[in-house]
């Protein structure tokens, strides 16, 4: 592709409301399939596929990896589920979204990529579930909620988690006081960032499109450990493992306790010293936000009901505590353990599921249950944890200025360096970055 | 200044070792501390540090950390005198390495625990000289995992902490101590000259253990790279332009912390953005200049802008160089900018409306404009992108306006976006008639329904109604146009939480 085509599509990722074939009537009428199409078709784009095609509402239009061996394999999977369906193959995700007849595309692509195809999908009228983490910077994080009031989308964070019955109660036994005032709050996964060694630069295999794998972001020698999977464990594409699960288990603490933005960040840790992987091997972050402290730990604390979980959200308050994981539950009250309090009543509906969710939202225009907003919110002091990390030093957070008090270094770490011709749209409000 | 005082300052450096400080200032304990009772260390009037067997000093400890140095000293052990050198020690999680220092008293100690060993971890050979009552000298060097003892000029033990099973973990960085006299009321040991070469203060040590095989003493000296700031910046690409991905790994994350060391209050930040700056003007390769360049946009400050500009030519850097430019922001970097877009390089041209159209153009308007009617179409379609993104009034809206019917197609579709969003800017900066004139031509200009589409929802947006021009337009050119628009503005009042 040369560089005038090049700029005839930054030129649409820039547009203020996209100049897409009838980019706004993108609306499903009750009697229609939703058209869904996925980009991105590594492990958990083949999971997009599954779910949504199993769903009886859906029609799998269009797939889309700049890797043509995923994309040989998901499309032979497509064809098992939808025999006979005409199923186009792209691998470039532009030519997704030029489609009029895509309602909907997923995204699973590595994550420098998610704000760029979350925004410019939104452009072209088209909603999206997408994976976490929701995007790698401050700046990008602002853009995609910019992008999607302007253009009135519907979108969905993947955290299936909650979408789950247990959160659901977590939430209901925490609002209900039954632990009394929450003070302190413990998250943690274990696992850091293996170092990946010293592997030589290559030249890219034939079937991936390396340049456009890279797109916004820094252009770098390929080699392989950088690229599937493992690209998590670099800085230039994602923020490891603290920033891979994140998300997952501080939904249960920011949707129990409405949690606004912090005050004051400090982490710590070390990179692995064994290999070009940069990202996190172990860190610590200790957030104090209003009234509330909450921790980040590779280590699994040492509270009651923590032992034995690889990943867990523990509540603290002046009554009681409580663990959570994925799937279950234990509380402490006056040393009595317990699971459940059934006095608690059941306030919140439970969730269709979070693909079921997303796809009844696209035909009713509300906000999803990880609605992008939320998602926003709720990433935000681990994107700041990210630069804390990086600096070695702790922050001041304004809130209302959105950037850091007295830290210039910081401030530019808000957002990144895109590689042009690829540029982020500014946000039009809370624009601290320069 | 006493005559004794005077004689001390000058015994304090020996002559000929440049590279060494002197630990002790010859008056007091400063930049020491003690773990035990203070007054068993006492300082003579000839500078002579003395510790006596009546009181126990407990370890006189430096206040900060060594790792890789050289360590010179002299001392003198009275009859059944017992002391020691702790090196690297007083960390956390460390086992201790202590160097004796022992009269040969009986019973007779062995090799293992005599002076010059690392007590109990490694034996001395051959043994050293241990006579009581007469001034020796010592001398320990500690690089990486290599530890080395030297009495009166003969080295007498020499290892490897990982080839020592009970050195297994032993710090790699700790504090030096003396270990006060523990032999016996009556006993003394004094010591004098100590002085240290704090190897990790020095470039070119670093440079040699970040090409370490032991990942450890790499880790280690990538922290002191970090500490020593600028002055390490051009061992640091060397190592980078060496090319390997082990060389580039180091030295990306070892130059990653300088900057973040340098940009706090200490305020050197200034010296690493003239350091980087200074290198931009070398004969790096091309992938370390870049590294150069990503390391100032977050340290440069404004005194590189123009090594910075200078790299905008090339065509793998002219990106890098206007993200670092547009980070450090002003209006000193917008010229600097604004004169690179008018480059022979489309590749400039286009990274720095990207970076004016991210940073505000302020005096970087008049170059953007300029740009919109470059000879490359792909420069003018950047320019209008810029333009529409920082909307300044009439100007802008001319030149947007001006590109709408471009000879080139990409030109005008960026032209139609830009015109979307500086309309939306105008309006909410009170210039509601030249954001409706704007949006009018937009309609006029667009050559699909969409385009007409984006235009007219941006007219409701900002609160004209169906009988202003852009509708008007729109009605008489494309009436289904304005039918969807109307449809597009119901599924937006329509949407809840």
């Amino acid at each position: 592709m040369g560089r005038r085509d090049f700029l005839k599509w930054s030129a649409g990722a820039a547009a203020f409301l996209g100049a897409g074939r009838g980019a706004f009537a993108q609306t499903v009428s009750p009697g229609d399939k939703i058209n869904v199409a996925h980009i991105g078709l590594g492990g958990m784009g083949r999971s997009h596929l599954e779910w949504f095609a199993a769903m009886p509402d859906v029609n799998t239009v269009a797939l889309c990896d700049v890797d043509s061996e995923h994309l040989a394999t998901a499309l032979a999977r497509a064809q098992e589920i939808q025999p006979g369906k005409d199923i186009a193959t792209y691998s470039d995700f532009r030519h997704v979204l030029d489609r009029g007849d895509v309602d909907v595309v997923t995204c699973a692509t590595p994550d420098h990529w998610h704000a760029l195809v979350t925004i410019m999908a939104f452009d072209a009228g088209k909603d999206v579930y997408a994976e976490k983490p929701l995007c790698r910077t401050v700046a990008e994080s602002r853009a995609m909620v910019d992008a999607r009031q302007r253009t009135r989308r519907v979108f969905q964070l993947g955290t299936q988690i909650h979408a789950g019955d247990n959160y659901h109660r977590a939430v209901e036994l925490v609002r209900s006081g039954i632990l009394g005032d929450i003070h302190t709050v413990r998250l943690w996964k274990t696992g850091g960032s293996p170092g990946l060694g010293y592997p030589p630069f290559e030249d890219p295999p034939s079937q991936l499109d390396w340049e456009m794998w890279q797109g916004p972001a820094i252009r770098r020698p390929y080699t392989p450990p950088r690229c599937h999977f493992s690209y998590r464990y670099f800085w230039d594409y994602s923020g490891g493992v603290y920033a891979d699960f994140w998300c997952h288990i501080a939904d249960i603490a920011f949707w129990s306790l409405g949690i606004g933005e912090p005050r004051r960040i400090h982490a710590r840790g070390t990179t692995p010293a064994d290999g070009i992987a940069d990202t996190p091997a172990w860190i610590e972050v200790d957030y104090e936000f209003d009234g509330l402290d909450l921790h980040w730990s590779t280590d699994v604390p040492d509270v009651p009901g923590a032992a034995g979980k690889g990943i867990g959200c523990q509540f603290e308050g002046t009554r009681g505590s409580m663990v959570v994981d994925y799937g279950s539950r234990v509380l402490f009250i006056d040393g009595e353990e317990i699971e459940d309090v059934p006095d608690v009543p059941q306030s919140i509906d439970r969730s269709p599921g979070h693909q079921r969710n997303f796809l009844d939202c696209v035909r009713s225009r509300r906000q999803p249950e990880s609605h992008l907003d939320y998602a926003a919110n709720m990433t935000l002091p681990m994107l700041l944890g990210c630069i804390s990390f990086r600096l070695q030093r702790p922050l001041e957070w304004d809130a209302a200025q959105g950037s850091f008090v007295g830290d210039e270094a910081a401030n530019r770490m808000l957002s990144v360096p895109y590689h042009g011709p690829w540029a982020l749209p500014e946000a039009r409000r809370k624009v601290a970055v320069r | 200044m006493t005559l004794a005082m005077a004689l001390t300052a000058l015994t304090l450096a020996a002559p000929g070792e440049p590279e060494f400080t002197p630990l002790l200032d010859g008056e007091s304990l400063a930049g020491w501390t003690a773990t035990g009772d203070e007054s068993g260390w006492v300082i003579e009037d000839d500078g002579t540090l003395l510790t006596v067997g009546t009181v126990d000093g407990g370890w006189l400890a430096t206040d900060r950390e060594y790792a890789d140095f050289v360590l010179r000293l002299e001392y003198m052990l009275s009859e059944v005198g017992n002391s020691g050198v702790l090196i690297r020690g007083m960390t956390e999680e460390s086992v201790s390495t202590e160097v004796q220092l022992l009269a040969p008293w009986t019973p007779r100690r062995d090799d293992l625990h005599c002076t010059g060993s690392l007590y109990g971890h490694v034996a001395v050979d051959p043994r050293p000289d241990e006579t009581p009552l007469v001034w020796h000298s010592m001398e320990i060097t500690a690089v990486g995992k290599l530890l080395t003892v030297s009495v009166d000029g003969v080295e007498v033990c020499r290892a490897n902490t990982d080839e020592v099973e009970s050195l297994a973990g032993a710090s790699l960085s700790g504090k030096i101590a003396l270990q006060s006299s523990h032999s016996g009321p009556d006993e003394w040991v004094r010591f004098r000259n100590i002085r240290i070469r704090d190897l990790d203060a020095e470039p070119g040590h670093l440079a040699y253990q970040l090409r370490d095989e032991d990942p450890a003493i790499r880790r280690h000296a990538q922290e002191f790279a970090a500490r020593l700031g600028s002055a390490m910046v051009p061992e640091l690409l060397r190592l980078h332009a060496e090319g390997t991905p082990l060389s580039v790994a180091t030295a990306s994350e070892a130059l990653a912390w300088v900057a973040a060391h340098a940009t706090k209050e200490d305020g050197s930040g200034g010296a690493l953005s003239a350091a980087l700056a200074r290198e931009l003007a070398a004969d790096w390769p091309a992938q370390t200049r870049k590294l150069v360049l990503e390391t100032l946009t977050v340290a440069g400050t404004e005194d590189a802008i123009s090594p910075i500009a200078a790299s905008m030519a090339h065509p793998d850097l002219s990106y890098s160089a206007a993200a670092a430019l547009a980070a450090i922001g002003g209006d000193a970097a917008r010229s600097a900018l604004a004169e690179a877009i008018r480059s022979d390089s489309p590749g400039a041209a286009i990274a720095t409306a990207i970076a004016l159209g991210s940073m505000g153009a302020g005096k970087g308007l008049g170059a953007l404009l300029e740009a919109s009617g470059a000879d490359e179409p792909s420069v003018r379609a950047a320019a209008v992108n810029a333009l529409g993104r920082v909307g300044e009034g009439e100007a802008s809206a001319a030149a947007i306006t001006a590109r709408l019917r471009d000879p080139d197609q990409a030109v005008r579709a960026a032209a139609q976006s830009a015109a979307c969003r500086l309309a939306a800017a105008l309006a909410r900066s009170g210039h509601g008639g030249m954001a409706e004139s704007l949006l009018t031509r937009a309609v006029a200009a667009a050559e699909a329904r969409g385009q007409r589409v984006s235009a007219l929802v941006v007219a409701t947006s900002i609160g004209l109604t169906e009988s202003s021009a852009p509708y008007r337009a729109a009605r008489a050119m494309d009436s289904a146009a304005v039918g969807e628009a109307r449809r597009v503005a119901e599924t937006y009042s329509g949407e809840g939480h």
